[in-house]
C-alpha cells in the first residue's frame, strides 16, 4: 500500500512537472519573453565618402566620394545581460582611419599636380612622378603631402571627439518586443542573430577577439 | 577757214587737257589717296603746361585719332619723351630720346577743311633703328613738307608716354610718366567693343589677368595652326615622324596652292624637310604646308583633325573648340543644307593650348621670332605675319588669324625674365574689325601683361603671400616653382 502510495506520488508529482513545462512552453510560443542582444558588437563605420566629398570640393568641385578605399572606424557596442550597455568609439581605428585617409588624399593631391603640370605642357620629359610632385610640394610648402594637408584641410576627417559625441553612451537598455531602447534613446527596431545585429538600419558584427585584441 | 582752224585747235587743247585731267585722276587712284573731311586741331598740353596744335585726322570713325608725326615732335621737344623724326617719299624714321630739327609747318592747323594723304598702310618705319610695322597715312603739310600720320594710342606706346585725352576740354594732357595702363579704366571706355573676345595672362602659370567674352566660341581661322603645329612636336616626340623627314607635295595640297587661299606655289610631288614646312606653317601661314604635313603625318587630313580633336579634349578643352581641318580656312558642310563651316575655338582654350605649347616646346620661338626664312625647295622667302614681332622687342611670337568671319585675329607671347625665371605673356585677340585694330589692341594686352608680371610677388614676397590653404593658391605656387627649374 505504501509503495502504491509513494508511485502514485511519484507520478503526480512528474505529471504536474510536466504540465508545467508544457504550460510553459505553450505560455514562452504565444508569449515570449523578451531577448536582449547580450554580447560585444562592432559597427565600421566607412569614413572614406564624407572624406572624399570634402577632398573632392577641395580639389575645385570634383566627385571624389567613390575615390578612396574604404577605411573604418569602429564603434564597440558592449551590451549586458543585467540590463546596462556600453558604446565607445576605438581610437586606435579612429586614428588608423585617420591617417590613412590623409595620406590617400595626399596620392590624390599628387596625381591632380601632375595631371595639371601636364596639361601645362611642363611634362615634356615625361610625367610627373609621386616622387617629383612629393618634392615640388616640399619645395614650395616646407612639408610633405600629408602633413600639409592636415593643415590646409583639418577638417577632412571629424574629430575623435566629434565621433565620441556622435556614438558615445552608456547606461541602461530597455528591451520591448523587437524594440530596444538605449538610455534616452528612441527605441529602434532590433534583430539579432549568433554573428549579427542589426540595430535600426546599422548592423554590427558579433565582436570575436583575436590574439592582439580588435576586429577591422 | 581760219576760224575753223583756230576752232580745231582749240578742241585739240581742250581734249587733251581732258585727258591729262583724267590720267591725273588716275594716277591718284592708283597711288589710294584719301580726302580726309574729320579734322581736329587738337591741343597738346606737355608737363611744363605748354601747349600746341597738333594736326589729327579722324580716320573712318571720330575719335580714332591719327596724330601728326611732326607736329607731336616738335611739341614734345625738350620733355622726357622727345623723339628724332625723319619722313621721306615712302619711309619713317623715328629715334626716341634724340632731338628733332624743324622742317616746316609744324603745330600750325589744317588750311583747309579737307586734307589729302595717302590710304592707310604700313608704311616702312624705323624706330630706334628697328623696322616696324604701324599703320600710317603719308602726305605734305601746308608747307609741302612731308609728314607721317599714327595712332594716338600707338604713338603713346612707341614713346612709352603717358598721353590722356581730358575727356572735359578735349586737350592731350602728357605727364611725365610712362604709359601706362588702367584696365578698368580701358574697359570702360570700351577697349574690348573693338574685339570680339580677348584674354591676357601668364601662360606659364596659366594666371589670367584680363579676359573678355573669352569663353565664347569664335572662328579659329589660321589661328588653328598653333594646335597643328602641337600635334606635329607630339608625333615627332613619339618617334612617328621625325623633323628631317622629306614631305612630299600632295595634288590635294598643290590645288589650294594653286587658289586665292594659296600662299605658297607648290606642285604635286615637290618635297621639303618637315623641319623647314614648319616655317611655311607658322611664318606666312601657309595652308598647303598644313595639310601636306597632316597627310604626311597620317596618311590624310581626316585622320589628322580626328588626332587634333583628341588632344583638345587631352587638354580638357572646352566644347567651344573643334576642328574640322588642319589649317583654318572655312569649308562647306557635306551636307544637303550646305553650310559655311570654320575651326571654332575660345580665347581661353587658345590661352591654354598656347601655354601649354610654350611649355612643352618652347623651341617654337625659334620659328615664331623669325622675321624671314628662305625655303630653297619652293624658291621663295617667307615672312613673318605677326606685326607684333616687328613693333615691340620681346615679343617671341605666336600667331595671325583672318578670315571674314574671325576678323583679324592674333595670338601674341612675350618674354618676361621675373629675375629667377623666365614666364611667357600670351595675349588672345578675336574679332577685330581690321589689321589696324588688331595690332593695337593686341599691342596694349601684352604690355598691359607686362604690367602685371612687375606686379607680381616674387620669390621672397612669396612667403609674405602666407601659406596656401586652397588648392588653386598651391597649384600657383607650385607651377611658379617647376617654372623656376625650367
Amino acid at each position: 500500500m505504501k509503495r502504491l502510495k509513494t508511485k502514485l506520488a511519484i507520478s503526480i508529482t512528474a505529471t504536474m512537472l510536466l504540465l508545467v513545462l508544457c504550460a510553459l512552453l505553450v505560455y514562452e510560443r504565444f508569449f515570449p519573453l523578451p531577448k536582449a542582444p547580450v554580447g560585444i558588437w562592432v559597427y565600421s563605420e566607412d569614413a572614406s565618402k564624407s572624406a572624399g566629398s570634402l577632398f573632392g570640393e577641395w580639389m575645385g568641385g570634383r566627385d571624389l566620394s567613390d575615390a578612396l578605399e574604404p577605411v573604418y572606424v569602429n564603434v564597440i557596442l558592449r551590451v549586458g545581460n543585467d540590463g546596462t550597455f556600453d558604446r565607445s568609439v576605438d581610437k586606435e581605428s579612429y586614428e588608423n582611419a585617420r591617417n590613412t585617409l590623409y595620406e590617400n588624399c595626399a596620392l590624390l593631391l599628387k596625381e591632380g599636380i601632375s595631371a595639371h603640370l601636364e596639361e601645362l605642357g611642363m611634362a615634356n620629359e615625361g610625367p610627373i612622378t609621386d616622387e617629383e610632385a612629393e618634392e615640388l610640394i616640399n619645395e614650395t610648402v616646407s612639408t610633405d603631402s600629408v602633413a600639409y594637408l592636415q593643415k590646409a584641410l583639418p577638417d577632412l576627417v571629424p574629430t575623435y571627439e566629434e565621433y565620441v559625441k556622435k556614438y558615445g553612451n552608456k547606461g541602461t537598455y530597455t528591451v520591448d518586443k523587437n524594440m530596444i531602447a538605449f538610455g534616452s534613446s528612441e527605441a529602434v527596431k532590433f534583430l539579432f542573430d549568433k554573428d549579427d545585429l542589426l540595430l535600426g538600419e546599422i548592423l554590427y558584427r558579433r565582436y570575436e577577439k583575436k590574439d592582439e585584441g580588435g576586429t577591422k | 577757214m581760219k576760224v575753223r582752224k583756230i576752232s580745231k585747235n582749240l578742241i585739240a587743247v581742250l581734249l587733251s587737257f581732258v585727258l591729262v585731267i583724267f590720267l591725273l585722276d588716275t594716277v591718284t587712284v592708283r597711288t589710294n589717296a584719301i580726302t580726309h573731311r574729320e579734322l581736329e586741331d587738337l591741343t597738346i598740353e606737355i608737363p611744363d603746361g605748354s601747349r600746341y596744335t597738333v594736326k589729327t585726322i579722324h580716320y573712318s570713325y571720330s575719335n580714332n585719332r591719327y596724330v601728326s608725326l611732326r607736329d607731336m615732335a616738335f611739341a614734345l621737344k625738350g620733355t622726357a619723351k622727345h623723339f628724332g623724326l625723319s619722313v621721306g617719299s615712302t619711309e619713317i624714321n623715328i629715334k626716341t630720346g634724340s632731338g628733332y630739327e624743324s622742317a616746316g609747318g609744324e603745330n600750325t592747323g589744317f588750311a583747309e577743311g579737307e586734307y589729302t594723304t595717302e590710304g592707310i598702310k604700313i608704311n616702312p618705319i624705323t624706330i630706334d633703328d628697328r623696322k616696324c610695322r604701324y599703320y600710317t597715312f603719308l602726305g605734305n603739310n601746308t608747307e609741302g613738307v612731308r609728314d607721317a600720320f599714327i595712332s594716338i594710342t600707338d604713338l603713346a606706346m612707341i614713346l612709352d608716354s603717358d598721353l590722356k585725352i581730358d575727356p572735359e576740354s578735349g586737350i592731350i594732357k602728357m605727364s611725365d610718366g610712362d604709359f601706362y595702363i588702367d584696365m578698368q579704366e580701358y574697359e570702360a571706355q570700351g577697349l574690348y567693343y573693338e574685339v570680339y573676345s580677348a584674354i591676357v595672362g601668364d601662360a606659364t602659370t596659366g594666371t589670367v589677368y584680363s579676359a573678355y567674352n573669352e569663353n565664347a566660341s569664335v572662328s579659329a581661322a589660321s589661328t588653328t595652326k598653333l594646335m597643328t603645329y602641337l600635334c606635329i612636336m607630339d608625333a615627332v616626340s613619339d618617334g612617328e615622324v621625325s623633323l628631317d623627314d622629306n614631305v612630299t607635295i600632295s595634288g590635294n595640297a598643290a590645288a589650294i596652292s594653286q587658289t586665292s587661299d594659296g600662299v605658297i606655289k607648290m606642285n604635286e610631288g615637290q618635297s621639303a624637310l618637315l623641319s623647314d614646312m614648319m616655317y611655311a606653317i607658322l611664318l606666312p601661314s601657309s595652308n598647303e604646308a598644313a595639310l601636306a604635313v597632316a597627310e604626311h603625318i597620317d596618311g590624310s587630313e581626316e585622320e589628322f583633325v580626328k588626332r587634333m580633336n583628341l588632344k583638345a579634349r587631352e587638354l580638357n578643352l572646352s566644347e567651344a573648340t573643334f576642328f574640322y581641318n588642319c589649317h583654318g580656312l572655312p569649308e562647306y558642310s557635306d551636307t544637303v543644307a550646305a553650310s559655311k563651316i570654320q575651326n571654332r575655338i575660345s580665347a581661353y582654350d587658345m590661352f591654354v593650348l598656347s601655354g601649354h605649347i610654350l611649355n612643352k616646346y618652347p623651341e617654337i620661338k625659334e620659328i615664331t621670332t623669325t622675321q624671314k626664312y628662305k625655303l630653297d625647295a619652293f624658291g621663295v622667302e617667307v615672312e613673318n605675319t605677326n606685326p607684333l614681332l616687328y613693333n615691340l622687342p620681346g615679343v617671341v611670337g605666336l600667331k595671325t588669324g583672318t578670315t571674314n568671319a574671325a576678323g583679324a585675329s592674333l595670338v601674341s607671347a612675350y618674354d618676361f625674365d621675373d629675375g629667377s625665371s623666365v614666364h611667357t605673356i600670351v595675349a588672345v585677340e578675336y574679332g577685330a574689325e581690321d589689321a589696324t585694330v588688331r595690332n593695337t589692341v593686341s599691342e596694349i594686352l601684352i604690355r598691359y601683361g607686362i604690367q602685371c608680371m612687375e606686379d607680381v610677388p616674387q620669390k621672397g614676397k612669396e612667403e609674405e603671400a602666407g601659406f596656401p590653404l586652397s588648392y588653386e593658391d598651391l597649384l600657383k605656387r607650385i607651377v611658379l616653382n617647376k617654372s623656376r627649374r625650367r
